[in-house]
């Protein structure tokens, strides 16, 4: 027997000594046995009904209007469409005070006679204080509302459209007949400035010299001269050109009145003229009027109702493949699991070991504190283990696919991660000396993280420099690392820093639990 | 007579500003049967832990074959056995269990285990109780496996607090038996107790413990000749009006007188003097002697006289 003789056999034979008392006593403990097997179960199963869903159940609407218009009760309608029942009250106080008292979750007011001529506005109220219900329920009320809205808007836009089209069918019928019109008036003109050159070029001109009735007069003269005739003998042509004479007078005169006539004629043919390049000035103006109208219609690039209503379109893509508020919850599940096992039991574990009648054999056997630590840690990495198998096993019926295709990384990241919080639990029970606190010191740790993780609200909506002391939260650091190797199936390259994170923080908390067991052996004396 | 096995050496130990022991000097030998005497929190177990090193003393050495132990703490570990006020060993496992988890705690194999085990189980009558829990155990076993516990890697030394504490007449003659049996098979024990009888009828050698000081040391019997000059007289008598019979006598050579109700017990420095003449009060008072014994004083009287206070 030579018991001085330590070498790692012996080391190695000690540890697992002291992981099978560990087990043997919390075996032994029925209580703690039945925690171990059944506390995860329970929980995946809980947790796999409630969050097994894409919707949200049960809520509850409450509206009001003074007045309900044909437009109110479509959205009603369409609000009713899927899981929420609409309760109408009789007042708008009614309505607020009902989401005071958690009776409804969203109050919606509808304007009097609501419609679509004219202006509405709903007014939703919410409780705030119910922070993520408010904001899914709002984000869904309104995308409803909204889509109600934008179905108006969509059949108000398509009259708009359809009556600018009629329009632009009309002006393109009318700029025709406006170049006829215009074609026809410049005929009229050139046919109005010919008239009127032939009116003007007409010689109406009368010249009673060129009529010499006195030498004809003369002529007879001489006639009767060298005749030696009688005056008399002639007097019947005499009366005939004195006769001429007067007709061409009265041609004369005749004459003199067309000219005048013409020259008033062509003085209305030249008005009629600048009437009609009036005219067809303002035939123009219209036509380069109808046309701008065209082009202005022609110069509409989107005729499509829908796009002219939603010019920007956004479509949130998902990057994985889960659809279901367990496919997104689990890495976060799996964490909280493994936050709160691992501190508890390692918690408790460690005061047990403490309040046992043993603890102080321990200190003065040759077995060094190490040794004992390092057994305690492994016990409660395997119960860990042992519940994560439970806990995985159940979610491979959810998973199965996502879990094995990322198992190797998983299962070191799912390691580190334990160990981390293990350690945390072990210093956490190394420095309190009851169940009681060391539980509550447990619990209060737990939910400190858990607080101040994305679980309850985004980080984002701290303050900075919270949000600078937060980001180094284990639970935060590894429900990032699960996400990414669950959702993104995350390569050990990229998970390899916040892994070395926690190794790092591991360390600390395995010398911070040493220095408190250190520490706090002299209590075991008193 | 060779060196002391293990030489406590001007020690003290400070918690804070409470001072709970102060310069203590004392030595153990090879094989003695060590008791240490005092009152509730006058700093016993402190003792025993800065004996097996668990605490460190403020001032002072504890040194064991002249070395200071804890510079030798693997070695202490290995020789010494502690057995606990209220036990050491885990209630959900069985004796068997128990024993073969310290054994490997100890560093032994599994054939020194089981041998020793086996040894231990009949040396101290837990045969029968092999696979019991410890915690279905009755006190007196359960004391038993705790030694069995602190015995298992064959300390040289074993030490106990208030080995007999909580347990009744019975089961605290059986323990005292059980550890003089130990120390006929060479194993030196030191125990603390504040039953000043039982550390009496056990001890080799005795130090009484008294506001962090060690008022006095030595064996029983030299510790009662040095501090005590009176004699005891156990008087018995019929009816027994002790108060009439202290009242009668007075204080002439009585030096204290205690009535425990079916005797009186006078101290006295003159007892024949004393006896003459309660001998002769006695008819007087209609009292019939029914038995009288003279008597050495006890270590209780030794230790009240040392330390002016009663247990």
């Amino acid at each position: 027997m030579n018991p001085n003789n330590i070498n790692p056999k012996n080391f190695f034979l000690r540890l697992v000594n002291i992981i099978i008392k560990d087990i043997k006593l919390l075996i032994r403990s029925k209580s703690s046995a039945l925690i171990v097997i059944l506390g995860p179960l329970a929980l995946i199963f809980l947790v796999g009904m409630a969050f097994n869903t894409t919707s949200l159940y049960n809520i509850k609407i409450a509206a009001y209007s003074e007045s309900y218009s044909e437009l109110t009760n479509s959205l009603i309608e369409n609000l009713k469409d899927q899981q929420y029942s609409i309760i109408q009250l009789s007042s708008e106080q009614e309505c607020i005070e009902g989401i005071k008292l958690g009776e409804y979750h969203v109050c919606a007011i509808f304007p009097k006679d609501m419609s679509v001529e004219q202006n509405n506005e709903m007014i939703f109220y919410v409780d705030e204080s119910r922070v993520n219900l408010a904001a899914i329920v709002s984000n869904t009320i309104f995308s409803k509302v909204a889509s109600k809205s934008e179905e108006l808007s969509l059949g108000l836009t398509g009259e708009l459209l359809t009556t600018i089209n009629v329009v632009s069918e009309e002006a393109d019928k009318n700029t025709q007949q406006l170049t006829t019109l215009k074609d026809e008036i410049s005929n009229i003109n050139n046919n109005v400035k010919d008239v009127r050159e032939n009116f003007v070029g007409l010689d109406l001109e009368y010249n009673s010299t060129n009529f010499n009735f006195t030498k004809i007069e003369d002529e007879i003269d001489e006639i009767e001269t060298d005749l030696n005739v009688s005056e008399g003998v002639f007097s019947g042509l005499r009366g005939l050109i004195e006769g001429t004479q007067e007709q061409a007078d009265l041609l004369g005169a005749k004459l003199t009145s067309v000219e005048t006539q013409r020259d008033s004629f062509v003085s209305t043919l030249d008005s009629s003229r600048n009437s009609l390049l009036d005219f067809f000035g303002k035939v123009n103006t219209i036509q380069s009027s109808v046309d701008r109208t065209k082009n202005a219609i022609a110069g509409i690039r989107v005729t499509d109702p829908e796009k002219i209503v939603n010019p920007i379109t956004s479509t949130v893509k998902p990057v994985t493949t889960n659809k279901t508020h367990l496919g997104f919850l689990f890495p976060t599940l799996v964490v909280l699991v493994i936050m709160f096992i691992s501190l508890l039991f390692s918690a408790s574990i460690v005061i047990r070991e403490k309040r046992s009648k043993a603890y102080f054999r321990n200190f003065i056997t040759p077995t060094n504190d190490f040794t004992f630590m390092l057994g305690q840690f492994i016990t409660n990495l395997l119960l860990v283990i042992v519940e994560l198998g439970i806990l995985f096993l159940v979610a491979l019926y959810f998973f199965k696919e996502e879990l094995l295709n990322v198992f190797p990384t998983l299962a070191v990241a799912l390691l580190v991660i334990t160990t981390v919080f293990i350690l945390i639990g072990m210093f956490i029970g190394h420095l309190f000396n009851s169940g009681e606190t060391a539980s509550l010191g447990s619990i209060a740790t737990a939910f400190i993280m858990l607080f101040f993780s994305n679980t309850i609200l985004p980080l984002e909506t701290l303050p900075g420099y919270v949000t600078q002391i937060v980001k180094y939260n284990p639970f935060v650091i590894s429900e990032n690392i699960i996400k990414r190797v669950i959702l993104f199936n995350a390569s050990f390259d990229v998970i390899m820093q916040p892994l070395l994170f926690l190794l790092g923080g591991a360390l600390i908390f395995f010398v911070l639990a040493f220095i408190a067991r250190e520490i706090t052996r002299r209590k075991i004396l008193f | 007579m060779g060196e002391p096995l293990i030489q406590v050496k001007d020690i003290s130990k400070r918690f804070g500003k409470h001072l709970v022991l102060n310069n203590l000097t004392f030595n153990i030998d090879e094989r003695d049967i060590y008791g240490i005497i005092g009152l509730s929190g006058s700093g016993k177990t402190t003792i025993l832990n800065l004996v097996i090193g668990f605490l460190k003393p403020t001032k002072g050495t504890v040194t064991y074959k002249n070395k200071n132990i804890l510079k030798i703490q693997k070695e202490i570990q290995n020789k010494f056995g502690f057995v606990t006020q209220s036990g050491s060993y885990y209630t959900d496992l069985t004796v068997l269990e128990n024993l073969h988890y310290f054994g490997r705690m100890y560093g032994l194999n599994n054939d020194d285990i089981a041998k020793r085990s086996k040894d231990l189980l009949t040396f101290l009558d837990l045969t029968d109780a092999t696979h019991v829990l410890s915690q279905d155990l009755s006190t007196g076993m359960q004391r038993r496996l705790d030694i069995a516990c602190a015995l298992i890697h064959n300390p040289e030394v074993l030490i106990l607090d208030e080995p007999t504490e909580d347990l009744d007449p019975l089961l605290r003659k059986e323990i005292l038996t059980l550890l003089k049996n130990i120390n006929d098979n060479g194993t030196t024990i030191i125990l603390t107790s504040h039953m000043l009888n039982e550390i009496e009828s056990v001890c080799t050698n005795t130090a009484i413990l008294h506001n962090g000081n060690i008022v006095m040391s030595g064996s029983p019997n030299k510790i009662k000749g040095l501090y005590s000059t009176n004699i005891e007289i156990h008087l018995k008598t019929y009816p027994g009006k002790y108060e009439l019979i202290e009242n009668r006598l007075g204080k002439a050579n009585v030096e204290k007188t205690i009535n425990l109700g079916h005797k009186l017990v006078i101290y006295t420095s003159k007892p024949e003097e004393l006896l003459r003449r309660i001998l002769d009060i006695l008819p007087g008072l209609r009292e019939r002697l029914v038995d009288v014994d003279v008597d050495k004083p006890s270590l209780e009287e030794v230790f009240e006289s040392l330390t002016g206070k009663k247990k």
